[in-house]
């Protein structure tokens, strides 16, 4: 139905008195020939049009008087349909088109589509993730934060940080050396700018979950399990002094690392952040009380 | 805890107010996300991806009142450039994420559970058959609940276009749910 229907209806009444002129029958006549809706509109209210008949389907015909009689009709209640879920609709316009779907199947079983639609939509809006999925935001999100706060110390725990996970990745670097690692580097540097923020995440989401069980951890590690927090602390604080020295030559060397990349010598940086990683086994050993390995 | 107050922590740096803020509104990104891939884990990923884009522009959202569309316009943004890249270069498939950690379907009620997955899989379907524009319609405002002239500024449209594509978005749904379920699926579902 549009608009080129719209003016034929407007001269059927004429044509069926016979009164068209020239131009306006030949519209007339041509568009019933091309619409199949206004030439069975034409079938119904004229009983006998040979010159135009084309087929003679019974169907067809059923189905366009639907369409000249409720067809419309179902075109405004799909119309109201779609808005009645906002609360558009007045008083009459939902009463109307509530009494339409009673009557009418297509438009009851649109309305249930739409219905269960709009219904699983809102489902969807808000999926289950996996219990990991929160940890891993914030794992990436603290990435980000070091990185926010600038500078070119974070830079370069990030540089750091690839070497540490090439260490970790190492066969001979087992998970566990790596949680234990994880658990001093956390003890001396904090999570922020600590090289170990690329370590194995596992590891560092434990320590992170909890300080007390990092202490306990790093008893057991310490060989002091079972003595109580405060033998643990003192341990700690002892092997913390122990290795002041290796942690301030770390920290030197990251800072010259620094300073290299600053004056646009990447190679002097990778020179320096080489050495850093020289002390940070060393301090590992030291941390440990152990010999360095014959091999290295 | 107000919204306006747990914003303003995370601006502050505070890590646990950020941990509540993703906890709150995960599931929505990652629905948003699921709506413009269909791959549970591409949408994961995408949807950290996002996270880090929010936690950069926390500073961006002053009014806590409009905080759900700002989240859903950065969501958006994330995507449309996620899929920009895609196509571009046709991603790389990652190990399979660990299938383990999953939360999946509870056992109980497995018919109810069942139906209730076959219903989510038709309209998913449904919604995918859609065209860009239309699924988008419905993602802001049938999923999210996003109001028109938020919506209208979002995708730069006249709000009377909104409205319209709205009208035509549901009902073009509508169908195509109504053409995968069949005339029997939709008795039995309502
Ligand atoms: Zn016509
Ligand atoms: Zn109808």
């Amino acid at each position: 139905m549009n608009t080129r229907c719209t003016a034929w209806e407007a001269l059927l009444d004429a044509y069926l008195d016979g009164a068209l002129d020239g131009s306006d029958e030949a519209f007339f006549r041509s568009h019933a020939a091309d619409c199949d809706r206004c030439r069975d509109l034409l079938r119904l209210v004229s009983a006998d049009l040979p010159a135009l008949a084309v087929e003679d389907e019974a169907p067809r015909l059923a189905d366009s008087v639907i369409a000249v009689t409720s067809g419309p009709a179902c075109g405004r209640a799909e119309a109201l349909l779609v808005t009645r879920p906002d609360g558009g609709l007045s008083a009459d316009e939902a009463l109307l088109l509530q009494a339409h779907l009673e009557h009418c199947p297509p438009c009851s079983d649109l309305a249930r589509a739409l219905d269960v639609a709009l219904t699983t939509v809102r489902e969807l809006a808000e999926p289950e993730l996996d219990l990991a999925f929160t940890y891993d935001v914030l794992r990436a999100t603290s990435a980000t934060r070091a990185r926010k706060r600038g500078g070119a110390l974070p830079r370069l725990a990030d540089r750091l940080g690839a070497w540490w996970q090439g260490q970790a990745a190492r066969p001979q670097f087992p998970w566990e050396v790596a949680f234990a690692a994880t658990v001093v580097l956390v003890l001396l540097f904090g999570t922020p700018l600590s090289p170990a923020r690329r370590a194995p995440a596992r590891a560092l989401a434990a320590v992170q979950a909890s300080p007390s069980w990092m202490i306990d951890t790093a008893g057991e590690l310490t060989g002091v399990a079972g003595a109580g927090i405060g033998a643990v602390q003192q341990d700690v604080t002892e092997r913390r002094n122990r290795t002041a020295p290796d942690r301030a030559d770390f920290l030197r060397h990251v800072r010259e690392a620094g300073t290299a990349l600053l004056n646009g010598d990447p190679g002097a940086a990778a020179a320096r952040l080489r050495v850093a990683g020289g002390d940070l086994m060393q301090l590992w050993r030291d941390w440990r009380g152990e010999e360095p390995d014959a091999d290295d | 805890m107000e919204l306006a107050n747990l914003l303003e922590s995370c601006r502050a740096g505070d890590e646990l107010a950020w941990e509540m803020l993703v906890r709150q509104t995960q599931s929505r990104v990652f629905g948003i996300a699921m709506t413009y891939v269909r791959d549970r884990d591409e949408a994961r990923d995408l949807s950290q991806d996002i996270f880090v884009r929010i936690y950069r522009n926390l500073d961006g959202c002053k009014d806590a009142d409009r905080f759900l569309p700002w989240l859903v316009r950065i969501s958006r943004n994330a995507c449309i450039d996620h899929l920009r890249r895609r196509k571009a270069r046709p991603p790389a498939r990652d190990i399979p994420a660990e299938e383990a950690l999953r939360l999946v379907a509870p056992d109980e009620a497995p018919d109810e559970e069942m139906e209730r997955q076959a219903r989510r899989r038709v309209v998913e379907t449904a919604l995918h058959s859609l065209s860009e524009i239309n699924r988008e319609i419905i993602l802001l405002k049938d999923m999210q609940g996003l109001a028109l002239e938020e919506i209208a500024r979002l995708l730069n449209l006249p709000l009377g276009t909104v409205k319209s594509r709205s009208s035509r978005a549901r009902l073009e749904l509508a169908k195509a749910v109504q053409d995968l379920m069949g005339p029997a699926g939709a008795e039995a579902t309502a």
